[in-house]
């Protein structure tokens, strides 16, 4: 929704009625921490530092991977954290994300008044920028290349400045981020979620800080406390989706009237109301699409990891006839992101609606369950991300003594043996995220189905598990294959 | 491709260092590799590798002699980060000849730190990269 449709309460706002629960903003210790107000500026700040000290050594350092802080926490730990945070508790990265310190500095030098353009005010560009940081990574070897990644890091530093520069409100968060989007959809199976407290509060409320901002009473037009920038009026908002967890809106509501509260992770994908920000899903062909990218870039990325792809990708480059690696990777990257998903949500699509003898529309079924398949694509992204940091955990002591050892800083010499658990220890820890995934996905398509065909809900549910139960079985088949990371596949 | 992308990488992060107002020699490339005139070669059996035990013998030579006498320890790691190297102390089974019994836990791209001490006391780290080692079995992701 734009800011302008937000009325100072003239008619009541329609809140949904939640029930009171948990709230870490209540809890004794976090609570006052996460409601202090420079809260989120201190984690910013050490997110910064940590970023700072990835582009140096990742430029300055050691130009081998395993021995290079920005390669090794880039990729293993930053990764990994992130997304059991995210399983875990919710988008708490985004909210402690350094980027923002960059955008802040770019309002400040050039307080922008534009709005960002409103073709593109959609997830169309973030779709497109998320498969490119897929492409880049495997096109130019980041995960081999410390300063390639530390060129990444800047690169994001530089595209959230120049973004906020010219535009108003959080265009870059919304609209542009790729991780930030990624978080998006993965936030959508947290726990946590940032909500009203008090229904009743909100429906007397006629200053809405929470999304306007507070004013300075005295300079009417001087926001003290900003609202949300990314569009989410509070008592509309539903669910995770575009909220970074930055807490603006709890700090600018005059009634202390938001909660961090518990809920059941990916309910609100089985739901369809109008969102603030958001519309109804069902209609946002974007948001569809995001979703799609992020399920089967999960397999993409993994399948990018075994020894099976480079015989794929040899056989492809016979087939077309081509030594290009970068046309290879192109080919392999179109077929898993475009025609993959199409053919097979067609298929299943097609399936379902005539075993429930419906005449909907094709796409616009599809669009809907599409969203069931964003659980397993979490469910995949954890298992990858987990293997890596739980086998590597400790690897970063060797390489933070060997920076520090460089720096004249006594850590003593690298402990070069530090790993983490064994690929043994830890494939049953992927098989059991899997299983989250592949359960999480199959309770969504059966809410969707209930709710969407109660007299077929079963009929249809069948080939929409059906396209589950394949995905996942891909997914442990890929977890079973031999890890092969080469920077060259075609000799 | 990934040859182009390193020199890309590293004229972008050329001019990237142009603009970050920091100086930080200290934190540069390992500081013991050096320029003196030894000649490191790497054989392994089996040939082309494969994941599994792996035979390194690494043959130093000084000038035109071989070198004999030196400690040479050898570090064994992928080109990605993460993993737990594999380390070793090789033994001298001829003069200039050096060998040790390790593992490639995982295919993908190797490289292999050669750390040799010679008897005058002078330490030489060499970098050799041993790419696609091929995947026989384990480490699965």
């Amino acid at each position: 929704m734009s800011l302008a449709g937000v009325r100072p309460a003239a008619e009541p706002v329609a809140v949904r009625d939640r029930p009171r629960g948990l709230d870490l903003l209540r809890v004794p210790g976090l609570g006052p921490f996460l409601r202090w107000r420079h809260a989120r500026l201190a984690a910013q700040l050490g997110m910064l530092l940590v970023a700072l000290a990835l582009v140096l050594h990742g430029f300055l350092g050691p130009q081998l991977a395993p021995r290079n802080l920005a390669t090794l926490l880039t990729w293993v730990h930053y990764r990994g954290l992130l997304v059991a945070v995210l399983v875990g508790a919710g988008n708490v990265f985004c909210a402690a994300c350094p980027l923002l310190l960059a955008r802040d500095l770019s309002r400040r030098l050039f307080a922008p008044t534009r709005r960002f353009p409103r073709a593109l005010r959609n997830k169309w560009p973030a779709v497109a920028l998320f498969v490119v940081v897929l492409f880049a990574y495997e096109a130019l070897d980041l995960w081999g290349s410390p300063a390639g990644t530390a060129v990444l890091i800047l690169a994001y530093f530089a595209a959230a400045f120049l973004v906020d520069a010219f535009f108003t409100r959080a265009p870059f968060c919304k609209y542009v981020c790729p991780v930030g989007q990624f978080n998006f959809v993965a936030s959508t199976l947290s726990p946590l979620e940032v909500r009203v407290r008090d229904a009743d509060v909100c429906t007397t409320c006629r200053t809405v800080d929470c999304i306007r901002g507070r004013r300075d009473p005295a300079e009417p037009d001087r926001v003290v406390q900003r609202g949300c920038e990314l569009d989410l009026f509070l008592p509309r908002k539903v669910g995770n989706l575009d909220c970074t967890f930055c807490l603006d809106c709890a700090h600018a509501c005059p009634h202390d009237n938001v909660a961090l509260g518990a809920r059941v992770p990916g309910e609100e994908l089985t739901v369809d109301p109008v969102r603030s920000g958001l519309g109804r899903l069902s209609k946002r062909r974007d948001v569809t699409a995001l979703v799609l990218v992020f399920a089967f870039g999960a397999l993409l990325n993994a399948f990018g990891m075994v020894s099976p792809v480079y015989a794929f990708q040899a056989w492809l480059a016979d087939l077309l006839g081509t030594r290009s690696e970068t046309a290879v990777l192109g080919v392999l990257f179109a077929v898993g992101l475009v025609v993959e998903p199409v053919a097979l949500l067609s298929l299943t699509g097609v399936a379902a609606l005539r075993l429930a003898g419906s005449p909907e529309n094709l796409l616009r079924h599809a669009g809907r369950f599409a969203f069931a398949l964003a659980p397993l694509g979490l469910g995949v992204w954890t298992a990858h991300y987990a293997f890596h940091l739980l086998t590597g955990l400790w690897t970063f002591v060797p390489v933070l003594q060997l920076a520090a050892r460089d720096l004249g800083i006594p850590l003593g010499d690298p402990a070069w043996g530090r790993g983490g658990l064994s690929v043994a220890a830890v494939q049953p820890i992927e098989l059991g995220l899997l299983f989250l995934g592949l359960a999480g996905s199959l309770g969504v398509a059966a809410r969707l189905a209930q709710r969407d065909f109660p007299a077929a809900w079963k009929r249809v549910l069948l080939p929409w598990g059906a396209l589950i139960a394949l995905m996942f079985a891909a997914a442990v088949w890929l977890l079973d294959q031999p890890m092969e990371l080469r920077g060259t596949f075609l000799g | 491709m990934r040859h182009a992308a390193v020199t890309a990488a590293r004229r972008l992060s050329a001019l990237a260092l142009l603009v970050l107002p920091l100086t930080a020699a200290s934190c540069g490339a390992d500081a013991r590799e050096d320029a003196a005139p030894l000649d490191v070669a790497l054989e392994l059996d089996p040939s082309p590798p494969r994941t599994g035990p792996v035979r390194v013998t690494v043959a130093l030579r000084s000038g035109d002699a071989p070198l004999a006498g030196a400690e040479v320890r050898l570090e064994g790691n992928m080109n990605h980060a993460g993993m737990v190297p594999e380390l070793a102390t090789a033994e001298e089974t001829e003069p200039g000849r050096y060998a040790a019994d390790m593992e490639f836990t995982m295919g993908g791209d190797w490289f292999f730190v050669v750390t040799a001490t010679g008897p005058d006391g002078q330490t030489v780290e060499r970098v050799v990269e041993v790419p696609g080692v091929s995947a026989g079995g384990g480490g699965s992701q």
